[in-house]
């Protein structure tokens, strides 16, 4: 066994490194070159000079070749569908499904939330950071209605305690104001529209709640 | 060898087991015949073996056939054939019989080896039969294969020269040799037309 050369331990050798360590000719190449036309030349010059020889027909059919099995196609083909799931199946053996990264399962989350909203993207981060979705207080409920039933009452009031024929100014009650179904509707309108300005409704924040509202 | 239908071809690329049964079906007698008469019939117990090996390599590569790359489905066929079979000669290093005791293609000895002969197989064959194969035996392996593609399978110049990967010169060439020393040992059983 002959010993290691420089080459052998050399790990960080190169094909291109043969190059400097070989001297080649720098004819070589032309050389080669000439050789590999005048092989074709003459390789086109036997073709062309040839003629064909024939050989008898029955002669050569004399060479009789072994019938098939009659199976033969039912098994190759058998095989071949055999291997083809077979190589299928290593496919899929050796498949390692990708993992997904936390970042990807974020944007993919998020981009279902567009997808269910309809709207916009809101991550849970923002949402929890948003203002809750404005609910009018049961105390601010309770003075609407009350102050409903107050202006109901006194209309009725007046109605009832006044004489018909005695023009309403003459009340000295309810001289600073005219009650009338008109004017209640548009005292009640006031009241709603001054409630509904206290209101910080928010229409996108309203699309961009969760399925179910529930927060 | 009658070329299938692009549809079928297309089919067995996709994957349809009847065009693949179908393929094996149109193929399977000239596969045989092709890997019978090159290798001899010192392998007649195994060429079914061989033949269902080439398919399942054709069929493994099936998809990358072009027919728009201008080569006929047959002759891609042949060539699976022709790889194979050179396959199996260079690894279980064959050493063809020549009757000339010379070379082959490649430079080498060929030494006589009647004791791969498979005897009960030779027998099938006629004593013409014997001594067709004896002296396709002594040819080279280039030689062998292009004969064998020409005069049994019919295949034109250029056919042998794609499955070959040489010129069509190269096969003219090749092919008159092989002739020429064919009709030398055959030369009784030619003069007097068997």
């Amino acid at each position: 066994m002959t010993e290691p050369t420089e080459l052998d331990l050399n790990d960080d050798f190169q094909p291109g490194d043969w190059e400097d360590r070989f001297e080649v000719s720098s004819s070589f190449v032309e050389r080669t070159l000439e050789r590999v036309v005048a092989d074709r030349a003459e390789i086109a010059a036997e073709a062309d000079r040839v003629e064909e020889i024939q050989l008898p027909r029955e002669v050569l059919e004399a060479l009789s070749v072994p019938e098939p099995s009659t199976d033969f196609v039912d098994r190759v083909a058998s095989e071949v569908r055999n291997d083809r799931e077979a190589r299928w199946a290593r496919v899929l053996e050796t498949y390692a499904a990708p993992r997904p990264n936390e970042e990807f399962v974020e944007r993919t989350l998020s981009a279902l939330r567009i997808d269910r909203s309809g709207f916009r993207l809101v991550p849970d981060e923002q949402q929890q950071q948003q203002q809750p979705a404005p609910v009018v207080s049961i105390w601010r409920r309770t003075a609407v209605a009350a102050a409903a039933a107050v202006l109901v009452s006194l209309g009725a009031f007046a109605m009832l305690g006044s004489d018909p024929a005695e023009p309403p100014e003459l009340s000295p009650a309810l001289a600073t104001q005219t009650y009338t179904p008109a004017s209640w509707s548009t005292a009640l309108s006031g009241v709603v529209n001054d409630i509904e300005d206290d209101m910080t409704f928010e229409p996108i924040a309203a699309f961009a709640m969760p399925i179910g509202g529930n927060r | 060898m009658t070329d299938l239908q692009p549809k079928t071809i297309a089919a067995a690329q996709a994957g349809d087991d009847d065009a693949c049964r179908e393929i094996i079906r149109a193929l399977h007698r000239p596969v045989i015949a092709t890997i019978y008469r090159f290798l001899g019939s010192r392998y007649s117990h195994e060429v079914e073996d061989i033949a269902q090996d080439i398919f399942l390599k054709i069929f493994r590569s099936i998809e990358r056939f072009d027919a728009t790359r201008g080569v006929k489905f047959t002759t891609w066929i042949y060539t699976f054939v022709r790889n194979h079979c050179f396959d199996i000669i260079k690894r279980r290093r064959i050493r063809t019989t020549s009757l000339s005791g010379g070379r082959d293609d490649e430079g080498q000895i060929e030494v006589p080896d009647e004791g791969m002969r498979k005897p009960s197989a030779a027998a099938e064959n006629s004593e013409l039969g014997q001594k067709i194969e004896e002296a396709l035996d002594g040819l080279g392996e280039d030689q062998r294969m292009a004969f064998v593609l020409r005069e049994y399978e019919g295949l034109d110049y250029s056919s042998i020269a794609e499955v070959m990967g040489v010129s069509e010169g190269t096969v003219k060439s090749r092919l008159h040799r092989a002739k020429e020393a064919l009709r030398t040992r055959l030369k009784p059983y030619v003069r007097t037309g068997a």
